[in-house]
């Protein structure tokens, strides 16, 4: 088993382990399972294991952002593995979208779309509870980006009650990482959709963006 | 099939002022782009914060060709999840960095291209000479340019016939180390 160090600002180290598509995927599906039998809602939360503490966790990501192409794909798995287990998740998620925002590298906002679309993380809790608090539309536009382009890349439903909220949004930014979005789930329903934005959204620039995206999905 | 790259891959349509010219990617076309409701100060206030970030240092890659803006697309992918993302791109002329007084410096890049970290430049950041660049390309209504996930395709199966280490880091078989 692959495994990276981490030491933390506050001077301790941890042993990040690599797990396996199929552990992480069991163990994603074991967490699911925990959570339908608890008494209470299920909250983004509410994991019960420990991961990373929070100032490990958060140079671990600072670390992924800021690392050359050969030492990502170890940090980057190591910090999915830890959003998969770590208490505090939206707490966590926070801390990603926080670092792609702040980061000065480019690419550093598909990397966190690249996170938080993995299926080990379970973005879709922490989109439901936001968007019942009312929390979504007062996110920054960039962070909203994120979180809407990773909820259309996911398999489970994150998608079909995100990118509808976000297409019915008054605000430019977040109708157009909507478009983005459903191109790229590009299924005749989501091209469906593109075309009548391409033609009758009230923003020129979203029109544009959806015709090229058309375009793109044309020539695909 | 080379003739078929050449044409995907056309750098003379990227850029406006002839070749060379450098290549910033760009994480979001709406930072470039903006919208209808924001004004040209918005636009620069905007696309200087977010398309060259203050670091210091701002990444670009030299293009002088078909064959190289293939190789920094795949450098600049290797750096992220998927070598089949599409990308924005911010096309920059040398000339265009001159009249905006900003300095530039060769550097190795790092992404896990060779071809490509031996375009690698750093512009040295000058806030107000960033400002300028910006305002400058936004008066000329330079546009951003993508590279879609089809053509990314097709730069992949080049660095596969290369062996490029972006695709397997493994490799002893680059061309670029020939």
């Amino acid at each position: 088993m692959e495994a990276c160090f981490f030491t933390g600002a506050d001077g301790s180290t941890a042993l990040m382990p690599s797990e396996t598509a199929t552990d992480s995927t069991s163990a994603w599906q074991n967490r699911q399972a925990d959570r339908e039998t608890t008494a209470h809602e299920p909250t983004s939360d509410s994991s019960s294991s420990d991961g990373l503490t929070m100032d490990q966790f958060k140079g671990f990501a600072d670390a992924l952002f800021r690392a050359p192409a050969a030492k990502k794909q170890s940090l980057r798995n190591c910090v999915i593995a830890d959003l998969e287990v770590g208490r505090r998740l939206s707490d966590r998620i926070q801390i990603i979208l926080n670092i792609a925002l702040n980061t000065p590298r480019a690419g550093r906002l598909d990397e966190a779309i690249y996170i938080l679309g993995d299926r080990r993380v379970d973005l879709t809790t922490f989109l439901r509870d936001f968007l019942d608090q009312d929390r979504l539309s007062k996110m920054k536009p960039d962070e909203l980006y994120v979180l809407i382009r990773a909820a259309g890349r996911r398999a489970d439903d994150a998608k079909q009650f995100i990118i509808p909220w976000a297409l019915k949004s008054d605000n430019i930014s977040t109708r157009d990482a909507a478009v983005e979005s459903l191109a790229d789930i590009a299924s005749p329903d989501a091209v469906n959709i593109l075309h009548m934005f391409a033609r009758y959204d009230p923003s020129p620039s979203i029109r544009e963006t959806a015709r090229d995206l058309l375009d793109d999905l044309a020539e695909a | 099939m080379a003739a078929l790259f050449e044409e995907e891959f056309d750098a003379s349509t990227l850029a406006s002022g002839g070749h060379p010219f450098y290549v910033r990617k760009i994480d979001r076309r709406r930072h470039w782009r903006g919208d209808e409701t924001m004004s040209v100060d918005d636009r620069v206030k905007t696309a200087a914060t977010q398309v060259f970030p203050s670091d210091g240092k701002i990444s670009v890659f030299l293009v002088a060709n078909a064959y190289d803006l293939i190789r920094v697309a795949i450098g600049l992918n290797s750096v992220g999840p998927s070598l089949n993302e599409k990308l924005e791109l911010l096309c920059i002329t040398p000339d265009d960095l001159k009249h905006a007084c900003l300095q530039l410096e060769q550097s190795p890049g790092d992404t896990k291209c060779l071809h490509a970290n031996s375009l690698h430049y750093d512009i040295l950041d000058d806030r107000d000479a960033i400002d300028c660049l910006v305002r400058l390309l936004i008066s000329r209504d330079h546009k951003d340019r993508r590279l879609t996930k089809g053509k990314m395709k097709l730069a992949v199966e080049v660095a596969i016939k290369t062996g490029c280490h972006a695709i397997d880091s493994s490799a002893c078989s680059c061309q670029c180390e020939t």
